[in-house]
């Protein structure tokens, strides 16, 4: 919908341009801010004018710009990276239909950073780290730490997401992926994802950078943010119950109510555990 | 900037935060429609260098040295794409409105997409369709050809408009260029109270922006007092409601309204208004509100607005009695007793609503707007505005969806408004949050019921207690509460029935007509009260309807024994629906397997995969064992349950419904006929076309049609209560008839400019008949419902569109598997948290089954060629058969709606845990 309050659009042509002032709103498609009222501010800055590459890759990692459409992050799902499907299965699991994704950026749903925001259990599962490029500097914060609630961010008022980095050793974990929601191509009211295989060296599971058998759960959607949790191997039934009980923000709202949610939770929990438990 | 728009070059010039979509229609591309405005709907889909997008959420910004394609770049009316083609050959549509979206969408789709039903479904998500129910939708995806361009009366003829729509080329209420002396545009400030007092307000910011003409209050509105329903008598709603109030009474309500040179002005001056408001108690839930001790909504009127009680918020009651009701229990062996809910739902539409007003050369206000009732609009404009009505002219082109939402005034008032104002043009366009928050939703009730019988299945006994919440504003909230309580009472023989039903006022958005005016939310209540009954009496629940259902002879009672009513069995196809049903559910059980379970017979697992689109990865019907025992559901296993409900209702609203219908031979075989009915998607105009050119022995090629415009046709109550046929079709066939006969006795050049009229007024009226059965899997660990199989036989009379008849039963069952599922407009203090398509969740390709349709075979004396109305009908059972599949599959019955997951979940869990 037309935004009645925006006066001036900026188009930056390179990193000195973005130059964000009070009253600026950054956007990557734009997709979910034009799809609302919005006011506060006057000014929007489109990324897409830089023209940054949309998919880097190196051994050490999968990069990815923040202005990388969805249907370029769905179209990595066919590829030779035991974790690629997560990347097909996550954009479907976005509200938005196909034509929404040839327009929407994985930025833009990072830093929407509701509990439904596909992107955020995209990332969070994969241990990525977004690299923020602020007035003052650059700094980095892993994926499951950016978002601390629905759209609260840890991200400064001067700060743009430039970049999502995947790192290889998540790549080569094997993802299971569940998601519910109350119709079935609704938006997400659970959506849980699960990894197993080699340690990115994040977190405190115990395992180390190299260990091949560390398992991340992820819970979205359900929660007001993203939880990651991570063992040495294979946890059991006690051990995914007892870390479910230390949630403490299950989500209510359109989408579903919360104690529905947390079951839901807790049942894919259990699933996502055989899934990939039964492989190894 | 440049930009190439379906093989035109344009200059455009977006304005900062504009979209492609305001762009397109700003330069006239008309084809490209707004519905949600928000990314949702796709009504706007357009094709940008190859990629097809929502127009609505790009940024226009962007667009320079770019190339778009809209639906009428895709193709005309001459030469169409296949997919148009195909569109217009499945008769793929019913409004149409949110068609050039869909057309645009599946041209970009692969052969490997529209083959693969879960690819393809994943791809149309962002492509809502209200009126289909998608089977028609599929078909043209898939190639099947269901109508033809030409036929008479029983045929399966194509909308005279299909081209048209297929192509975006047909015109809606808003796709018409700007008038040469300009446009002005309507915002309104909403009321940021549920109930207060304006003390004052300070427009003097806002009209000092220039472009600003005029700021309109309470101060400016005319006194008199109406109602936004409209029906024949206008004393059948209360007059509560001012164009302008100094009170506002629910969150939203409009305090004033900007008129300004363009929308986004307006808008932008809405936020300069100083309101200065007097904040007033407020109540939302209705049994508190009728207590006598709530904050009154409407405390200084009276009966003489025709409020029943205005002391105690209670807009209408009902409390009557037939027979003895105490006896009829005493003498009971089994009885039941239950307490139902049902939500508040949205029309959804995918038109919003919207009007377009001017002075023509004469100086008469014309309105051009998206309405169901083009001449009760223009009598209640001519008597709120105190003007001659024949200084006022409404019209409507093509209506972009209505299901009683358009049976309203809530924008062509305030345009007068602004017209007689400015003595300009002034355009108002519904938001889609303004659909949610400012028009009207379905009452949500509340109905006890308890039904006493005898232990071989008579009905004994029967109690509705019956309460409803109007809103605001009591707009059809008289009308409903006595419909509600109507057919769906009367259907059943019962020697002992009592109604206690109350309309009353709340601080809560207006309720307003919907499809089945009230009948739908107390079926609900009673058919899932019968098939307790059965359960209770071990009597298979067919079986318990045959023994209690009204049959030809029978009176058909509410309360009053001798009540003096038009109601007659005009024909008579109950018992015809009720065993297709039961046998299209008993031949489609050899697709699943039999339980061996005690009790009623039913299947217990599906042999093929329902669960195939199931979203939770893990489980479905066919790799789950059998259920549990009764009341145990297992925490993995999907539950099998089958269920039905029945529905009957009077072909017409009581009190009159008047149609005139004009033809006029133009010679050479072609005519001209002149109807007053507005084409909705409710297929009116194809069966007008039909009934014409079965009377005058020709085709409907030949038949030209001057529709839904008071200056056009002399008059039509309106396109509701499923009128269209039975009022106007039959006045339209009469008049065919007579002017056929006069041309036969004239050689065939004196037939040019001959022409014959007839009219109709609505009494008596006959009934029609639905049953609609469902088998359904149940995963009680998640509480999602998989629709196994979905049948509905509908007694229609003569079916003279089988097509159309099809589709508007399809998208009964469809609308109403979205309010027994998913959809509900939630409400908090007075205020709608979720007012936007995706939180709403409107069904979408994938939650939307196919319905396998029968009809009875009846021809009813009454009707055009023995037909009957079929528009509201076909949603008011699925609902309760829904519910009673699931209770069948849970062994717990659920009884409030949505049946949403997580309810269904935390029901099952609750059976498990008692």
């Amino acid at each position: 919908m037309d935004l009645v309050g925006v006066t001036t659009i900026r188009t930056p042509r390179d990193r000195a341009e973005i130059a964000l002032a009070s009253g600026d709103r950054v956007i990557g498609g734009g997709t979910w801010l034009y799809s609302e009222p919005q006011s506060g501010f006057d000014t929007i800055v489109d990324l897409t004018s830089l023209g940054w590459p949309e998919v880097e890759e190196t051994d050490a990692a999968l990069t990815l710009a923040a202005t990388c459409r969805l249907a370029t992050v769905h179209g990595l799902r066919s590829r030779e990276w035991a974790a690629a499907p997560l990347f097909g299965q996550a954009v479907e699991a976005l509200l938005a239909s196909f034509k929404v994704w040839n327009v929407g950026t994985i930025g833009g749903n990072l830093c929407f950073g509701v509990p439904a925001s596909a992107m955020v259990s995209l990332t969070t599962a994969l241990d990525a780290e977004l690299l923020l490029w602020g007035a003052d500097g650059d700094r980095t914060v892993l994926a499951a730490d950016f978002v601390r609630g629905p759209r609260d961010l840890d991200l400064a008022p001067d700060e743009v997401l430039r970049s999502i980095r995947f790192p290889r050793a998540a790549l080569d974990g094997r993802t299971a992926f569940r998601k519910i929601a109350l119709s079935d191509l609704g938006r997400s009211g659970a959506v849980s994802i699960a990894r197993l295989g080699p340690s990115t060296g994040s977190g405190s599971s115990g395992a180390s950078s190299g260990d091949e058998s560390e398992f991340v759960l992820s819970v979205t959607a359900a929660t007001a943010r993203p939880w990651v949790f991570r063992w040495p191997g294979v946890p059991g039934d006690a051990e995914l119950t007892a870390a479910l009980d230390g949630v403490d923000d299950w989500y209510s709202d359109a989408h579903g109510a919360a104690d529905w949610r947390e079951a839901m939770t807790r049942r894919f929990a259990v699933e996502l555990r055989d899934e990939l438990g039964a492989g190894s | 900037m440049r930009i190439t728009v379906d093989g035109h070059e344009l200059e455009v010039d977006p304005k900062p935060g504009q979209v492609l979509r305001t762009l397109l229609r700003e330069h006239d591309v008309f084809s490209v429609k707004k519905g949600c405005d928000a990314g949702d709907c796709g009504a706007c889909s357009v094709i940008v260098d190859g990629e097809p997008v929502h127009s609505c959420i790009y940024p226009a910004h962007r667009v320079d040295g770019r190339t778009v394609t809209t639906a009428a770049g895709l193709g005309t009316v001459e030469a169409p794409h296949p997919v148009q083609q195909a569109f217009a050959d499945a008769a793929g549509f019913q409004c149409g409105f949110c068609t050039p979206g869909h057309v645009v969408t599946v041209s970009t789709l692969s052969e490997e997409v529209r083959a693969d039903p879960a690819e393809l479904e994943r791809h149309l998500k962002g492509s809502l369709c209200r009126c289909t129910g998608y089977r028609s939708i599929r078909d043209a995806i898939e190639g099947v050809a269901n109508v033809t361009a030409d036929g008479g009366a029983g045929d399966a003829v194509r909308p005279p408009a299909a081209m048209r729509v297929v192509t975006g080329s047909e015109e809606y209420t808003l796709d018409t260029p700007r008038p040469a002396t300009g446009l002005l545009h309507l915002a309104v400030l909403p009321s940021p109270h549920a109930h207060a007092r304006i003390r004052s307000i300070d427009a003097s910011a806002a009209l000092a922006l220039p472009g600003v003409v005029a700021v309109l209050t309470h101060e400016d509105s005319p006194a008199t007092l109406y109602s936004t329903a409209r029906h024949e008598h206008r004393t059948d709603d209360p007059d509560d409601t001012l164009v302008l109030d100094d009170v506002v009474r629910f969150r939203g309500q409009r305090v004033a309204a900007v008129v300004a040179e363009s929308a986004r002005l307006a808008t932008e001056a809405t936020a300069l208004i100083r309101v200065d408001y007097e904040v007033l108690d407020a109540v939302f839930d209705p049994d508190e509100a009728r207590t006598g001790r709530a904050p009154l909504v409407h405390g200084e009127k009276s009966l003489n607005n025709r409020i029943a009680e205005a002391q105690r918020n209670v807009l209408a009651e009902l409390h009557g009695e037939a027979g003895d009701l105490a006896a009829g229990l005493a003498a009971a062996d089994a009885v039941v007793e239950g307490e139902w809910t049902t939500s508040r739902v949205s029309h959804a539409a995918l038109e919003t609503h919207a009007t377009r007003g001017w002075l023509d050369d004469d100086g008469r206000l014309v309105l051009r707007t998206s309405s169901q009732v083009p001449y009760l609009v223009r009598d209640e404009i001519a008597h709120i505005f105190d003007l001659d009505p024949e200084r006022v002219r409404v019209f409507t082109k093509r209506v972009g969806g209505g299901f009683g939402g358009k049976q309203e005034i809530f924008t062509e008032d305030l345009v007068t408004l602004a017209v007689l104002a400015t003595g300009r043009a002034v355009q108002y366009e519904f938001s889609r949050e303004d659909e949610f928050v400012r028009a009207s939703v379905r009452h949500p009730m509340r109905v006890r019921v308890t039904l006493g019988a005898t232990a071989d299945g008579a009905l004994t006994a029967m109690h509705i207690d019956q309460l409803m919440d109007t809103g605001a504003y009591g707009n059809h909230g008289i009308g409903v509460m006595y419909h509600s309580v109507s057919e769906s009472i009367s259907v059943y023989r019962c020697p002992n029935k009592r109604v206690d039903a109350e309309s009353v006022y709340t601080n809560n958005p207006p309720s307003g007509a919907f499809r089945g005016y009230g009948l739908g939310q107390v079926i609900f209540a009673i058919e899932g009260a019968m098939d307790e009954l059965a359960l209770r009496l071990g009597i298979d629940p067919f079986e318990l309807r045959r023994r209690n259902v009204v049959v030809p002879g029978d009176p058909m009672i509410v309360t009053d024994p001798h009540e003096e009513n038009d109601l007659i069995y005009g024909s008579y196809g109950l018992d015809q629906c009720l065993d297709l049903v039961e046998r299209s559910l008993a031949d489609s059980r050899d697709q699943h397997r039999w339980s061996s379970r005690p009790g009623p017979a039913r299947p217990a697992v599906s042999a093929r995969s329902p669960g195939d689109r199931g979203s939770t990865g893990g489980g479905s019907p066919s790799e789950e064992g059998s259920t549990g025992e009764e009341g145990s559901p297992g925490d993995g296993g999907w539950r099998i349950g089958e269920g039905m409900a029945l529905a009957m209702i009077a072909t017409l609203p009581p009190r009159g419904h008047i149609a005139t219908a004009d033809v006029t031979a133009l010679g050479d075989d072609a005519y001209e006929i002149r109807v007053g009915t507005a084409e909705f998607g409710n297929g009116t105009t194809t069966v007008h076309t039909q009934l014409a050119a079965t009377a005058l022995r020709t085709t409907p090629g030949r038949i030209r049609i001057v529709q839904s415009d008071t200056d056009g046709a002399r008059y039509d109550t309106g396109a509701f209560a499923s009128a269209g046929v039975v009022v106007a079709g039959r006045a339209l066939y009469a008049a065919c008839l007579d002017l056929r006969a006069k041309l036969d006795a004239l050689p065939a050049e004196q037939h040019a400019g001959v022409s014959a009229s007839a009219s109709h007024d609505g009494t008596p009226r006959s009934v029609a008949f639905n049953v609609h059965g469902f088998r359904v899997a149940v995963n009680p660990g998640t509480g999602e419902v998989r629709i196994l199989h979905s049948v509905q036989a509908a007694d229609a009379g003569t079916v003279l569109n089988p097509e159309q008849l099809r589709g508007q039963i399809e998208g009964g069952s469809a609308q109403a598997i979205g309010t027994a599922l998913f959809e509900e407009v939630i409400v908090e203090n007075g205020v709608v948290t979720n007012g936007t398509f995706r939180n709403y969740r409107l069904p979408k390709i994938t939650d939307v089954p196919r319905t396998e349709v029968l009809f009875a075979d009846t021809h009813d004396e009454l009707g055009p060629l023995g037909a009957k109305s079929m528009s509201e009908a076909p949603y008011n059972p699925v609902a309760p058969a829904l519910a009673n599949a699931i209770r069948d599959a849970l062994g717990v019955r659920p009884t409030a709606l949505p049946m949403s997951r997580d309810r269904l979940w935390r029901l099952a869990q609750s059976s498990r845990l008692s």
